[in-house]
Formats: C-alpha cells, sequence, structure tokens
C-alpha cells in the first residue's frame, strides 16, 4: 500500500494483491454480476445489493452497500466503466451518493492485472479527483491567463 | 458565496500540492514557528512564501497567532487527518474486499 499526493493536488493510493489463479479468472469476477455478488458486498455485516451493472465501455453501475440487518443503512456508490480491456485492466469512476459526506467527489479507479509466477497481480490505484466544479474554475484561471496573453500580443501587434 | 465542504476539501488537497508547501507543513509539525523560522532553510522569496502561507492558511492547514509583532504559524492536524482518513478508509475498503475475493477465488476453483 502506498499513498501519494500529485502535484495537481489529487491524491492516489495504491494496493497490490497476488492472487494464487489464473488471469481470465481473477479478471471475470470483476464484471459478471453473481462474481462481484459474492464478494464485493458479502463481509461479515454488509450485505451488497447490485441495482445496476453494465460491462462494457461507457457502462454504468451502481451498488448499494447494506448493512446486515439494516437496509435503511445502505451506502449506494456509482460509476462508469471507461476502460475494459479483457483481461488486463479496468478502469472505471467511483462516486458516493448523498448522505454521505463524500457523495458527488469524483475518484477514479484502474486495476491492473498482471500474470507472475504465483499467479495473477492486481495492482489498484485509487484516486481522489478534485470535484468538476473546481477543476472548471482551475480551467478558467489558466484560460482566462491565456485569453490575457492573446490580448497582449494582439495588441503589441497593432502598434 | 457559500463555502461548501466539498470547496474545503478541495482547498486542503490543493494546498498540499506544491513540494514547499508540504515541507512547510513537516517543519511546523515538530512544533510553531515564526515565518521567519520557517523559510529558513527553504530556498524561496519572501513574496513566494507569503504565496504559499496563503494557500495552506485557505486550506485549513495553518492558523497564525500573533505574539507581539510576530506571527507564530500553527498547524492544524484536523484539516491534514481528513486527507489521511481517505487513505486509511479505502485502505481498508480495499483490503477487505481482496481478502473477499481471494476467499471466493478459492471455492470457485473447488466447484470446479
Amino acid at each position: 500500500m502506498s499513498a501519494e499526493l500529485k502535484q495537481d493536488g489529487t491524491l492516489e493510493l495504491t494496493i497490490r494483491r497476488k492472487f494464487p489463479f489464473p488471469k481470465d479468472m481473477v479478471f471475470e469476477a470483476w464484471l459478471k454480476k453473481e462474481h462481484l455478488a459474492k464478494w464485493m458486498g458479502p463481509t461479515p455485516d454488509i450485505n451488497l445489493n447490485l441495482t445496476e451493472i453494465d460491462p462494457q465501455n461507457g457502462g454504468k453501475y451502481r451498488f448499494g452497500f447494506e448493512e446486515r440487518g439494516c437496509s435503511d443503512n445502505t451506502s449506494y456508490v456509482h460509476g462508469e466503466f471507461l476502460e475494459i480491456l479483457k483481461p488486463e485492466r479496468l478502469v472505471f469512476s467511483w462516486i458516493w451518493e448523498e448522505p454521505l459526506p463524500e457523495a458527488g467527489v469524483y475518484t477514479l479507479v484502474t486495476v491492473d492485472f498482471t500474470e507472475v509466477s504465483e499467479g495473477t497481480e492486481i495492482t489498484l490505484l485509487h484516486q481522489k479527483f478534485m470535484d468538476e466544479e473546481s477543476c472548471e474554475r482551475h480551467r478558467d484561471g489558466w484560460a482566462g491567463t491565456l485569453d490575457k496573453m492573446e490580448c497582449y500580443f494582439q495588441g503589441n501587434n497593432d502598434e | 458565496m457559500n463555502y461548501t465542504r466539498e470547496q474545503q476539501i478541495d482547498d486542503a488537497f490543493f494546498s498540499l500540492s506544491h513540494p514547499v508547501r508540504r515541507k512547510i507543513i513537516e517543519r511546523l509539525s515538530h512544533g510553531d514557528m515564526s515565518v521567519a523560522e520557517v523559510s529558513e532553510p527553504l530556498d524561496e522569496t519572501p513574496s513566494q512564501m507569503t504565496k504559499h502561507l496563503q494557500v495552506l492558511e485557505r486550506g485549513g492547514m495553518l492558523t497564525r497567532k500573533k505574539e507581539g509583532r510576530t506571527h507564530r504559524l500553527h498547524m492544524e492536524t484536523e484539516s491534514l487527518k481528513e486527507v489521511m482518513d481517505w487513505v486509511s478508509y479505502y485502505q481498508k475498503f480495499w483490503d477487505t474486499r481482496f481478502d473477499a475475493l481471494e476467499d471466493y477465488l478459492y471455492q470457485l476453483s473447488e466447484e470446479k
């Protein structure tokens, strides 16, 4: 596990784990509804409520993590599959929903599958992005600066 | 304009996105310092330092306490904790999922 703060203020978390199973099998477990339901949710205290999964590029998913015996207490996460490269790589967005404090914050998960002598290694990179609004603000900042530069050069040419 | 929690988190992350600002925070983690003390080993001009300190203040990472004519800089651990909480939350989340995935793969291979 390692965490790194990038120059643009985003945070990255990398987790690696080796599984003594072939790559195809490990990859499949991430996309098929019946597989996911068996491991993504069910920890001793959590049930997975798979409300939607469309495992193709641009397809959407929505999971509910439901506290055992308390269906009122379900945390929902949704996202989009941005890249599915079978059986090498999986990229999807990960956005919690209200009323969680992180609700609406766009995060990105990249899972790489590599064949190793012991079987398959998964490298999971979870990145936290600033919300779109603030990315927009930063981009506007740059655009404004470039506009000013352009005006400045045009002004000089006109003289 | 309302200062939302999301903006607050963005500002906190953004304030840590520069190596000099991370250095400042690391120095202040040992105790409060004056601006002169914190700047000493850093190769920054006074105006660059002022800018960095402003960004860190906006990110909630530090506060200033006036002591006579000098300002003491104080690190606010709470904001940094928020950043760290994000890391530990997802570390635990994915570790637990990987454990479950491993168990499930064993189960699957036995069935075959």
